[in-house]
């Protein structure tokens, strides 16, 4: 409105001037404040809107304003000690003691010649509102750096899970049913002795929800299991074995 | 009027087209979904004797085995075996024999029991190792009121989706 | 001018059309049963003592009963609570793809599979034409499922040939009220075995 004044106005004082008697309009003409006016009308709004940005943005140059943000920085995962629960989406996991043994029958690991059988216990608690297959997830819920990949006769060294009470190989972990299992690992019968520290990874598997045509309002899968925690283990070397698993047929 | 004979030959198309497609799609789906499984029965006449995935079966009849395995089984339940005179050829397939009523309602797998298998001595499968012929004797654990005739449908995996359906009587 | 204008409405009949048709709209959407229904198997509910027929399934719950501990004729034990149903099975036409893959209690929202620890006695092998056996499902129960819950009194048990292809099969349902059930004494879970 004022812009379309500023016109009208300065139509008036260009055409011929019909009623020069009123000399206060020509006193406007002069005025920056008129003059403002009538320039800024004639300016195009994208320019006013460029220059701004300019000067807005050159100030925030000035002041670092358009360096890369940092990457966030990654924390260092939190150190448990035996008997303290970690939680994640599928289990709470409480790991209990790691035992060295020459072999342990029932826990699904077979220890070869020159290997001994690692035992970590566990009590595991599934949180979520479905069963789940312990041994789908122990592989990589549980993790040994230090352990070598390969065993002596070439094939992959991997873990076995197994319920303490009644060896039950790869238990089904009900909801909200704590059960105590045993996850062992053959490793080279020189390489952990009684009192080593062994540090064991605790991954966390992610709920990953997806949605098909057709599919139920529940449809999900377990995926991207990341490094969550770290527990640090005393080893305890029971020899032979007088830890040997209660055997229930 | 003139609509369609101005558009005479595009019709003409859609309608040899249109089932042709409905053809080749259904068609290929049809294949895909039945062409692994079998439908496609070779009926073999009672007595008499077929060529079959390269080897010969003939001769199937059916006999009561109850009073053999009564211990294993419960009191009303009774025990049928087929017998099937297989000669294989230069390759013995492997095969899969099941029981059905002549009229198609009731289907049997092999013989068992709560606890697992049942005790039973005869081969009731097809040996693939040995090119000398045998006698198929397979049992099959029957209801009382299961009553003939019977359908023996022998299937042998590569020759899907056609399998020998042989009458056994009874 | 638009079609309506033809048929001499004024304004207000106009008004009456639209919003009856969002009314009818909104009826359609609330009487629409959500993504999940066409999924849903066949339900067959199941009394005590009475057979159930379901597809190629007729099932009889014969007894629900509770444990503290659970223990089987071969030496195999286990701590309890547990949830005991013991059930009679047939299959009626097909024998080929009998096999009850799923028998599970629903709590709430929470599922549980029946063990199959007690190695002779899980319920989990194929059923026979006209030939029922007899079976006892076990589930083992959270601490949380001796309390007096509105959830615990409506627990169901469900039985059903497949696992994983559940949608449009049957499915043989009994609800327990756990409430009801003792959960004080040791019991023993007996073998798969004939019923007859």
């Amino acid at each position: 409105m004022r812009e379309g004044e500023a016109f009208t106005q300065a139509a008036d004082v260009a055409a011929p001037a019909s009623a020069p008697e009123d000399p206060a309009s020509a006193q406007k003409r002069t005025t920056p404040r008129q003059w403002i006016k009538v320039a800024a009308g004639k300016v195009p709004a994208t320019w006013i809107t460029v220059a701004a940005t300019a000067v807005f943005l050159g100030a925030t140059a000035g002041f670092g304003g358009l360096a890369d943000a940092p990457g966030p920085e990654p924390e260092p995962l939190p150190v448990l000690a035996a008997g303290e629960t970690h939680t994640n989406q599928q289990f709470d996991i409480t790991v209990e003691r790691a035992v060295l043994i020459d072999e342990l029958p029932g826990s699904g690991t077979y220890p070869e010649e020159g290997e001994r059988v690692l035992a970590v216990v566990a009590t595991l608690q599934n949180i979520t509102d479905d069963p789940l297959l312990s041994s789908q997830f122990s592989e990589a819920t549980f993790t040994i750096e230090e352990l070598p990949a390969e065993r002596p006769s070439g094939d992959e060294a991997t873990s076995s899970i197994a319920r303490v009470d009644d060896s039950t190989l790869a238990p089904w972990l009900q909801p909200d049913v704590p059960v105590q299992v045993v996850v062992t690992w053959p490793v080279p019968a020189d390489l952990l002795g009684a009192g080593d520290l062994v540090r064991l990874t605790l991954s966390d598997y992610e709920r990953y929800d997806w949605a098909r045509l057709g599919g139920s309002e529940d449809d999900h899968s377990w995926v991207d299991p990341a490094p969550a925690a770290y527990v640090d283990l005393e080893i305890e070397d029971v020899g032979a074995g007088a830890d040997s698993e209660e055997d229930g047929g | 009027m003139s609509w369609w004979r101005r558009n005479g030959l595009a019709l003409g198309a859609l309608a040899a087209l249109i089932p042709a497609a409905v053809v080749v799609i259904g068609g290929q789906e049809w294949i895909t979904y039945y062409g692994y499984r079998p439908i496609s029965p070779i009926e073999v006449p009672e007595g008499e004797s077929v060529e079959f995935a390269g080897a010969t079966f003939g001769d199937a009849g059916l006999t009561d085995a109850t009073a053999e395995l009564t211990d294993q089984i419960p009191a009303d339940a009774k025990v049928v075996v087929v017998e099937i005179a297989v000669r294989p050829g230069a390759e013995p397939p492997m095969c899969d024999l099941t029981l059905r009523e002549a009229s198609g309602a009731r289907h049997w797998e092999r013989a068992s029991s709560p606890s697992g298998p049942l005790d039973w001595d005869g081969t009731d499968y097809c040996p693939s190792d040995s090119t000398a012929p045998y006698l198929i004797e397979a049992p099959f654990l029957l209801p009382e009121d299961a009553e003939g005739p019977f359908v023996a449908e022998l299937v042998v995996a590569d020759e899907l989706p056609r399998f020998l359906r042989l009458e056994v009587g009874d | 001018m638009s079609p309506l204008s033809a048929t001499h409405l004024h304004s207000a009949g106009r008004w009456a059309i639209g919003v009856g048709l969002v009314a009818a709209a909104w009826g359609v959407m609330a009487l629409t049963p959500d993504t999940d229904f066409p999924k849903q198997p066949f339900p067959v509910a199941a009394t005590l003592g009475e057979p159930a027929e379901a597809r190629n399934l007729r099932l009889t719950v014969l007894d629900v009963s509770g444990a503290s501990e659970l223990s089987d004729a071969h030496g195999w034990s286990g701590p309890g609570p547990w949830l005991l149903v013991e059930f009679e099975a047939e299959a009626v036409s097909e024998e080929a793809t009998a096999s009850l893959q799923r028998i599970e209690l629903r709590i709430g929202d929470r599922t549980y599979r029946a063990t199959d620890r007690p190695l002779f006695a899980a319920p989990r092998e194929r059923l026979r034409i006209g030939l029922p056996a007899t079976a006892t499902a076990a589930f083992e129960l959270p601490i949380d499922a001796l309390e007096d819950s509105a959830q615990n009194r409506r627990a169901v048990v469900s039985f059903a040939y497949d696992d994983i292809n559940r949608q449009l099969d049957s499915v043989v349902t009994h609800e327990v009220d756990l409430t009801q059930i003792s959960f004080a004494a040791p019991a023993e879970i007996p073998d798969r075995e004939w019923s007859r």
